[in-house]
């Protein structure tokens, strides 16, 4: 399995899927190899082995992809700020010092291609495999190489699992990185089979980068089912107000802004209802003043990203989850909210939504339904009592474990016939 | 003769604490005492204390000739005397001299003038009582915070006693006048006006150690001379700035301290040259004319405008929210918590959230201790939220005390009754005209010894 981050580093994310996918898999006897780009210390996992890139191949596979002179453009790009006061191999080499130093952010196709480079000795080294899982595009051309390796080596063909978390479309729409969609396009056209996070990502998937629907399996994510949230004592606000929360990163795609004109829709109404914030992002600063502007000071609070137990205290002390995503490929964090105890309304352009009726799923630009929705939950103590009592019984189907035999019969599928299974 | 008058602001701002939305109802403190205080020993040891030390100095070497005046916000003397009393003292020691005026100003360096005439007022009180504690004596000139002036607020500090009233000589109001005069306010009453000069003022504060400044360095002999100049065409030259322009603003190492300790016995060379304090001042001249200012004007920025406080959304936001919430507040009469409130209406923390000019890193920026200005609006907003709770539950409490202890009729909700008979009595009690109130012997009885609670009891 090819990874990228871990421990997970946000709650929900990437990071969050995968592991939970590991740990659905073990218990199946599925044995995981586990790749990441660059361990952080020790991880406490017992349930597959973690391989950490950078300990295989030389410490100049950095420097030689850079110096390569077909990435010669997107060198210089990244080094347009110094005019012609450099010469072009000095830049090139401050640049490569930068990257070296985690300073400075290779080009997309770099970062696929080292990776590549790193899974290519890592294969070579390590024993067999039958399955090649990787995660989103990051891992694409590192699930090729491996498949290459495994031609050679063990003159055997590895099927690859394309593993659908979310796309660049996904994360920014029509504004897209080029480069980043050419790569997932090469990776996704290369896949034996593709899984997605959801129908509406397999959706997506099938119309943005052309891969047949017969190709895509649908594996929803899980939530750890053994974490019982601990209770906070959060009396004192919640007496006073009602409120309304939104929790994620701060960007285009999670629809911050969609949640300010809900906040000016419902308190317009009802002023007693409050909207907490919590996250960042690259429209953080614009989401304050927006809501500044409207007239919410008072009625809008904001939190920048919380971790750890805080997040449990923030989902416990809101009435009401509201994830008003743009385009979410599942939405781990509605599951988390139910988790908690706080009914949640989704957009439908969301994955999420697909796997519990015990949501109240609107569009995400409807913010004159979206509003009359908060209106009836927050008055109508009865509809919440039934939402969140429905939600934690639609909880007892969406473990990671679940998701872990449902993902294996996809292994089984593609093992068996090599080729598309029928859904 | 031509007098020079010297006027210093001193402040320091209580700086919130970064207050996180889960910290509401915590009883989390809302201000950063940590940082208040290294900032407040910082600048003692950079500024106050080696520069006092200096006037000190100068004013012994000049009996009865060298003279200074300062405005010492009442939250700045309650740092000085948590973090570093020997700064109160030194303060103590240059009043003991007879040779520095203070001034008044509101207790809160606030913008209340411009937002609630009661509030204003009975911060000013507040601020004049502080001053009679520390240093024994009653001012009788005014300076409102950030020297924010208008017809309306000199209407309004005249009508509390006051005799002298400093604010900036900005361009668009002096048009082709000099600041170097004395003015009356458009509907004075024989309040005098004292405007900042504002060229000679910002050469020593602003300038002083501007290597792209044409006239950089900045001599004793060269400011001197240009003061000198004036002679004959000018009552009085109004160095109005920051105190902390000395070792803080401008670091020891620009020479500040040099040129403050050469400047007062070369300017005194002249014999046509005095040191005098507004008040002085203010009697020994007759005024120019009457300064009409409908609109606002301060010491800030290049617009000398209010746009460094409000304009914005986040500022206007937060400050309607921070005086939304006094009636309220008031009522608890709880003075802690009022006291609280009132630390949040420092014009600084409004100054923090101007986004003008952000981008090119300017003066804003400089002074302030946050990295962007939306995290002190973020702060504000659940500070405000926690206090406007904690106001509440402090009413629903005496209100239960009271229907407890007094049969009330059980129609009428006991706490409106109180808000009712809170808000006549707050007028009354913390809000006196200053008109020959202040300054009379045992009237510096603090506000709370006053007898608040009579009409309760009935």
């Amino acid at each position: 399995m090819l990874g990228w981050e871990l421990p997970p580093y946000n709650s929900g994310g990437l990071g969050t899927a995968s592991l939970g996918l590991t740990e659905g898999l073990a218990p199946l006897g599925v044995s995981i190899r586990f790749v990441v780009p660059k361990l952080h210390g020790e991880l406490p996992y017992t349930h597959m082995e973690v391989l950490d890139a950078t300990d295989y191949g030389s410490i100049d596979d950095l420097r030689a992809l850079i110096n390569d002179q077909t990435i010669d453009e997107a060198v210089l790009a990244s080094t347009l700020g110094y005019g012609n006061r450099m010469s072009r191999d000095e830049k090139k080499r401050l640049w490569v010092q930068r990257v070296e130093e985690g300073s400075e952010q290779p080009s997309p196709h770099i970062q696929a291609t080292w990776y590549a480079t790193k899974a290519k000795h890592i294969a070579r080294e390590n024993d067999d495999y039958e399955v090649i899982h990787t995660h989103d595009w990051m891992t694409y051309y590192a699930g090729m190489a491996a498949q290459e390796v495994a031609r050679k080596k063990y003159k055997r063909y590895v099927p690859i699992i394309a593993h659908v978390h979310a796309t660049e479309i996904d994360r920014c729409g029509v504004n897209g990185d080029p480069r980043i969609i050419e790569i997932e396009k090469k990776g996704l056209a290369a896949a034996d089979r593709v899984v997605a996070v959801s129908q509406y990502t397999k959706e997506v998937i099938h119309r943005h980068y052309g891969v047949p629907r017969e190709k895509i399996s649908v594996v929803y994510n899980g939530i750890p089912s053994h974490k019982e949230p601990v209770k906070f004592d959060l009396a004192k606000l919640k007496e006073k107000y009602k409120i309304v929360l939104f929790m994620g990163r701060i960007t285009m795609q999670k629809g911050p802004d969609y949640f300010v004109k809900l906040a000016k829709a419902v308190t317009d109404k009802d002023p007693n209802v409050r909207f907490i914030m919590v996250g960042s992002g690259d429209m953080e600063q614009k989401c304050i003043e927006d809501a500044a502007r409207a007239g919410l000071t008072g009625k809008m609070l904001f939190s920048s990203f919380l971790r750890g137990v805080d997040v449990d205290r923030a989902y416990q002390l809101a009435d009401l989850f509201v994830m008003p995503s743009t385009s979410e490929p599942f939405g781990i964090v509605a599951l988390e909210a139910i988790q908690n105890g706080t009914p949640v309304i989704v957009s439908k352009q969301s994955g999420v939504s697909e796997v519990s009726e015990n949501m109240i799923k609107v569009d995400f630009w409807n913010i004159e339904q979206m509003a009359q929705e908060v209106h009836q939950v927050l008055s109508n103590p009865a509809k919440r009592k039934l939402m969140r009592n429905g939600g934690r019984k639609d909880l007892l189907h969406l473990s990671w474990q679940d998701s872990g035999r449902a993902l294996e019969l996809v292994y089984q599928d593609v093992i068996n016939k090599l080729r598309p299974a029928s859904l | 003769m031509t007098s020079i008058c010297f006027y210093f602001q001193v402040h320091q701002p209580y700086r919130l604490r970064p207050y996180r939305v889960l910290d509401i109802g915590s009883e989390t403190s809302y201000f950063n005492d940590e940082l208040n205080g290294e900032i407040a020993r910082k600048v003692a040891a950079k500024c106050y204390l080696p520069m006092n030390q200096l006037l000190l100095e100068q004013i012994k070497k000049y009996p009865g000739k060298f003279k200074v005046a300062f405005s010492i916000s009442g939250v700045a003397l309650e740092q000085f005397a948590e973090y570093t009393p020997e700064v109160l003292e030194s303060f103590k020691r240059l009043a003991a001299t007879g040779q520095v005026e203070f001034l008044a100003e509101t207790y809160y360096h606030s913008l209340a003038a411009l937002f609630n005439a009661d509030e204003f007022r009975a911060q000013v009180n507040q601020h004049v009582l502080a001053i009679e504690k520390h240093f024994g004596v009653t001012p009788t000139a005014f300076r409102n915070t950030e020297l924010i002036y208008s017809n309306g607020i000199a209407d309004l500090v005249e009508d509390m006693g006051f005799r002298v009233m400093l604010t900036e000589g900005a361009d668009r109001i002096l048009e082709a006048r000099t600041p170097n005069f004395l003015y009356e306010p458009h509907n004075g009453r024989g309040m005098k006006l004292l405007l900042k000069n504002y060229k000679l003022s910002d050469d020593i504060a602003f300038r002083f150690s501007d290597r792209s400044w044409a006239s950089w360095p900045l001599t004793t002999d060269k400011f001197t001379t240009w003061v000198h100049a004036i002679a004959g065409n000018g009552d009085t030259v109004n160095l109005f700035m920051d105190y902390e322009t000395f070792g803080e603003h401008q670091w020891e190492e620009t020479g500040i301290f040099d040129f403050m300790r050469q400047l007062p016995g070369q300017l005194l060379a002249h014999r046509d040259f005095e040191f005098a304090t507004p008040s002085e001042v203010a009697t020994k001249y007759w005024p120019q004319a009457k300064m009409d200012i409908p609109d606002a004007i301060s010491w800030a920025d290049m617009e000398r405008d209010l746009s460094a406080w409000v304009g914005n959304p986040m500022q206007d936001g937060a400050i309607e929210w921070v005086y939304k919430v006094g009636d309220l507040v008031k009522a608890t009469k709880d003075q802690s918590l009022i006291h609280q409130w009132r630390k949040l209406q420092t014009s600084d923390h409004f100054y923090y959230m101007c986004t003008k000019f952000w981008a090119d890193g300017d003066v804003h920026k400089f002074f302030s201790c946050y990295d962007t200005p939306h995290e002190p609006y973020v702060y504000i907003g659940n500070i405000l939220t926690d206090l406007e709770m904690a106001a509440e539950s402090r009413l629903t409490a005496r209100s239960i005390r009271k229907t407890r202890s007094i049969a009330a009729p059980a129609a009428l909700p006991a706490r409106r009754v109180h808000i009712e008979t809170a808000i006549p009595r707050h007028l009354v009690v913390e809000a006196p005209t200053r008109a020959g109130g202040v300054g009379q012997p045992g009237h510096s009885t603090s506000l709370h010894h006053l007898p608040h609670t009579r009409n309760l009891a009935g």
